[in-house]
């Protein structure tokens, strides 16, 4: 067991499985509940750079269709997806070049990203309008995981702050959430609080403290907002916003499934996908929280997959030029991205809820931020809309919303308002939506 | 003479073609961040300051001696500008938060059953003014500032919470260590104003200022001898700040500015991410990583130590280098494996900072060097004239066309086409000065069975027969002199200069010319910058 000696977090669970092993067993989902009583839950998949989309476009629409080269890792759960064509997201084109930056910022928020490096304004991403109707049911509001922190430094695109290059989650115009890389971390926010061996009084008087303390600090920020100007007070908001929420969450019961051993991280990638993709699963299946979003990269990463054969840089590649040697490696890359997905989902429909599953409870929404890595388009999105969540999606299709590619079809942000629907959410508009989705 | 543009007007123009002078990282010419109405000599907004992960972890340390790094697993910073301690975008998510709180529990239950717990605990903290006593030392230094005694009353009584619930006075101490360590006194680097309605500056309180400088050198709070300074006045002047500025630096902290003002600039952590192809570069190993970064910082150390000048970083007759470095850059060096201060011949291919094998791995792709990117680091990080990036569609190169000849070949089609070559002309001759480098810094005659010529003539017509002359000429750029400040200033307050604030840059940039260009000076004429010493509120309608 590795980390702090003395984090009483790390103390949970003893000898249990490590995350990744069959470990579900004992946790919730017996198959006594109905399934309306199992909530709607949301998982946003990013993968960065766009696809290769020869290969990634079925050929035939409608739910007689051939899975694409691409696709074709997701054939065990063919009938639980749709794979939709033609979506445009209009707002997610840069002023001039940055179209990884507008992309992965508009990725959620179909919202148009400020050209900054410091005067950050973008608009509230979909996950968080979804999080604040229903995250107060769950301990954790919503959680923001990802794989890479981001490089160490030089630029991120274009003259925008890597924040709209690192980030698909915003709670605001202006505030980014920032997403965990480290497992640890995700897993000791499923499981915090639940220590075994902590009595009922234990537990009682560590929440009367952390309280204590939560009231004080609380104190102390709103004597400095006193002597502060306008810009620093919005700073301290955070602050603020991280109490409010802190506080909310220690009023909420802890303990909900058994803790296992903590995983750790090895550096690899394919081992951290996988342990994500588990701890995922996890909070889910524990109803630690309804909403995740994960970032298997960040905007135009240029990690180089060797274990594909794909040496150069991903970004490099996907400025594929037409060149078939790029789109084979390009094919590898987003090949395995889609393996990963299908992963999660496969194990998402291992999980047995009532008569179903949890895939079939839940939605996961999976795409990048274009289309074709050289051209940067913000039409045509390659999307993966996986899990019937209780019935709102017929799955097993593939749909095209717009046939001719060098058109705009119709908005994402419409995806987004029927997403936010199928989870009980009511929303007018969203972004440059004109209306829910229709054939889903 | 420096050429300085700080006239609003001229910066929009500049944002928006290939001219060389001031392009998308540059100053902002509209922000609001800049004095008011603009005013030139108005100092611009200083955005309250969260503790990056560096600050944090170094804070900790220096603080409580912990040997805990809660700040490992904080979410990565977001980096503006090319560096990570930018306070505008240094957020607090609530996963942030909660993390901040975890830690604060961590290190206080680490301090009070290790030995940490005799520094902190010096007295019998059964007894209430013993108590007092404690919270007043370890929160005026958390907190970098004296307390109040309302505030050591409030301590007090998280103590009376754990008392309360019939646990020790140990608790007690737990939970106001807590209380501490999650304070936003501790969090941030609160500057207050008294009218913070006002936009007028006003000097910083010695305390505030005392935090700032120790920020800048050494990413960490200060010790009890920059707090003497702070409480006895002595930073008052020119004279008490240039004093603590080199008592600083000759600590081993100011490590800080290699690490994290070079280590961005440079891009030294640059390398750690970097993939060479293994099947292109077989001999790149962790052991060539490990020395050329290790190259970069002692080479970088040189100049912070003020042994070589400034106008000097690209073209010095020194490196350091070991037995691994030295081979992989075909040198007769016979040295161990520690890094060693080497002389350079004017015939040996390296002369400086374009030489370093790090910048030219980082600024290469995972399988050959680019030109462009080598190009475009030296116009953004040396020059402070980024070229906007290509217009869609048009990046990257043909892999397969490699065999036709020479990178440079290929570059020179592009640039052909005129819509390329408006900005390719500034970008590609740099790199292009720099191919007798491969993409993982050796040298090297011949690029794909070519002769490699790395002559080239720049944007302004002078004409450079290799790198070596090419870096002469990048030296003797007026703009270079002016790029340096601005680097420094920037990272110095975490903040982008305002437009308005242009004439304290060229003030700056001109004393140091004047000075002989040693680093260390450049520091205190920053320290000692109007811009450094005082600040002002903000409104929300300058927004």
């Amino acid at each position: 067991m590795k980390g702090p000696k003395f984090s009483r977090r790390l103390l949970l669970g003893g000898a249990g499985a490590l995350v990744g092993l069959p470990l579900f067993e004992s946790l919730i989902g017996e198959a006594a509940y109905a399934d309306d009583s199992f909530p709607a839950r949301l998982i946003c998949y990013y993968v960065p750079n766009g696809m290769h989309m020869a290969a990634w476009t079925p050929s035939q629409t409608g739910s007689n269709y051939q899975l694409s080269p691409i696709l074709q890792p997701l054939a065990p759960i063919q009938d639980q997806i749709l794979v939709l064509g033609g979506l445009s997201n209009t707002p997610a084109q840069p002023d001039g070049p940055g179209d990884h930056a507008g992309g992965t910022s508009g990725f959620l928020t179909s919202a148009h990203a400020n050209k900054s490096e410091t005067q950050i304004q973008l608009g509230i991403s979909m996950d968080q309008v979804i999080a604040n109707q229903i995250g107060d049911a769950t301990r954790i509001r919503s959680m923001q995981i990802g794989t890479d922190g981001g490089g160490n430094s030089g630029g991120c695109d274009s003259g925008y702050s890597c924040a709209y290059t690192r980030n698909i989650s915003w709670a605001s115009d202006t505030q980014p959430l920032s997403k965990t890389t480290n497992p640890g971390v995700v897993f000791n926010q499923i499981f915090e609080g639940s220590d075994p061996n902590a009595s009922i009084e234990e537990q009682e008087r560590r929440k009367l403290y952390k309280t204590s303390i939560l009231d004080y600090v609380q104190e102390q920020t709103q004597a400095l907002e006193q002597k502060l100007g306008y810009y620093d007070r919005t700073k301290l908001d955070e602050y603020t916003t991280g109490i409010f929420e802190l506080e909310q969450r220690l009023e909420k019961a802890g303990l909900v499934c058994g803790a296992t051993q903590e995983p750790s991280d090895t550096g690899d990638i394919v081992e951290k996908v996988r342990i994500m993709n588990d701890l995922m699963v996890l909070a889910l299946q524990c109803d630690a929280t309804r909403v995740i979003t994960f970032m298997l990269g960040n905007a135009g990463s240029n990690r180089s997959y060797p274990f594909l054969g794909a040496n150069d840089g991903h970004h490099n590649y996907s400025h594929h030029q037409g060149n078939p040697s790029n789109h084979a490696a390009l094919q590898a890359i987003d090949t395995w991205e889609v393996e990963q997905l299908s992963y999660l989902l496969q194990r998402m429909n291992e999980v047995p809820e009532g008569t179903g599953t949890l895939l079939q409870h839940s939605q996961v929404f999976f795409s990048s931020e274009i289309e074709d890595g050289d051209a940067h388009r913000h039409r045509n999105l390659p999307v993966i809309l996986a899990g019937q969540c209780h019935g709102a999606y017929n799955t097993g299709r593939h749909i095209d919303y717009e046939p001719n590619k060098s058109t705009n079809g119709p908005p994402i942000a419409n995806l987004f308002l029927s997403m936010m629907a199928a989870m009980g959410v009511s929303q007018g508009s969203f972004g440059n939506s004109t209306g829910p989705l229709g054939q889903l | 003479m420096v050429r300085l543009n700080y006239s609003p007007l001229l910066l929009v123009v500049a944002l928006v073609g290939c001219d060389g002078v001031i392009g998308s990282g540059g100053p902002g010419g509209n922000d609001p961040f800049s004095g008011p109405g603009g005013d030139v000599g108005a100092i611009g907004a200083q955005v309250m300051h969260r503790l990056n992960r560096t600050e944090y972890r170094n804070t900790v340390r220096d603080l409580l001696g912990t040997q805990l790094d809660p700040a490992a697993s904080f979410p990565a910073d977001d980096v503006s500008l090319g560096f990570d301690n930018i306070a505008q975008v240094l957020t607090i998510s609530p996963l942030q938060f909660e993390l901040y709180e975890q830690a604060a529990e961590d290190l206080a239950l680490e301090m009070l059953t290790t030995a940490i717990r005799d520094t902190i605990v010096f007295c019998d903290p059964n007894v209430a003014s013993c108590r007092d006593d404690i919270f007043r030392e370890l929160a005026s230094r958390a907190w970098r500032r004296p307390t109040t005694d309302a505030e050591i009353v409030r301590l007090q009584q998280l103590v009376d919470v754990a008392l309360n619930e019939g646990e020790g006075v140990e608790r007690g101490l737990e939970l106001a260590v807590r209380g501490i360590l999650l304070s936003p006194h501790f969090i941030y680097r609160p500057e207050l104003d008294d009218d913070p309605s006002s936009t007028e500056s006003h000097l910083l309180n010695d305390y505030e200022l005392a935090s700032r400088l120790s920020y800048f050198l050494w990413s960490s709070m200060p010790d009890d001898a920059l707090f003497d300074a702070a409480a006895n006045g002595r930073l008052r002047d020119d004279a008490g700040l240039r004093a603590e500025v080199d008592r600083m630096l000759s600590d081993p902290k100011a490590q800080s500015l290699v690490d994290n003002f070079a280590g961005q600039w440079l891009r030294i952590r640059s390398l750690d991410d970097h993939v060479p192809d293994y099947a292109t570069f077989p001999e790149w190993d962790e052991s060539l990583r490990t020395s050329m970064s290790q190259e970069t910082k002692l080479f970088f150390g040189d100049f912070l130590r003020g042994d070589v000048p400034m106008n000097e970083l690209l073209l010095t007759d020194f490196t350091y280098l070991n037995d691994r470095l030295a081979a992989h850059y075909g040198l007769p060096f016979d040295l161990g494996p520690e890094l060693q201060r080497v002389n350079l011949e004017p015939t040996d291919p390296r002369f400086g900072l374009l030489t370093l094998g790090s910048l030219l791995t980082v600024t290469s792709t995972p399988t050959r060097t680019s030109p462009v990117k080598r190009g475009v680091w030296i116009l953004e990080q040396l020059l402070c004239s980024e070229p906007p990036p290509p217009p869609p569609g048009v990046e990257g190169l043909p892999q397969d066309g490699m065999s036709s000849g020479t990178l440079r070949d290929l570059l020179e089609q592009h640039r052909a086409d005129p819509t390329c070559a408006s900005c390719h002309n500034l970008m590609d001759p740099l790199g292009l000065g720099l191919e007798h480098y491969d993409a993982i810094g050796a040298y090297r005659t011949q690029d794909q069975g070519f002769p490699v010529d790395a002559s080239g003539e720049l944007i302004g017509g002078q004409a450079f027969a290799d790198g070596r002359e090419m870096a002469a000429l990048i030296q003797e750029d007026e703009r270079f002199d002016v790029c340096v400040v601005e680097k420094l200033f920037l990272y110095a307050l975490g903040r982008q200069p305002g437009s308005s604030e242009y004439p304290f840059l060229e003030g700056i940039a001109q004393s140091f010319a004047q000075s002989g260009a040693e680093l260390p000076e450049l520091i205190k004429l920053i320290a000692t910058s109007e811009p450094f010493r005082t600040r002002r509120g903000t409104l929300e309608e300058s927004q």
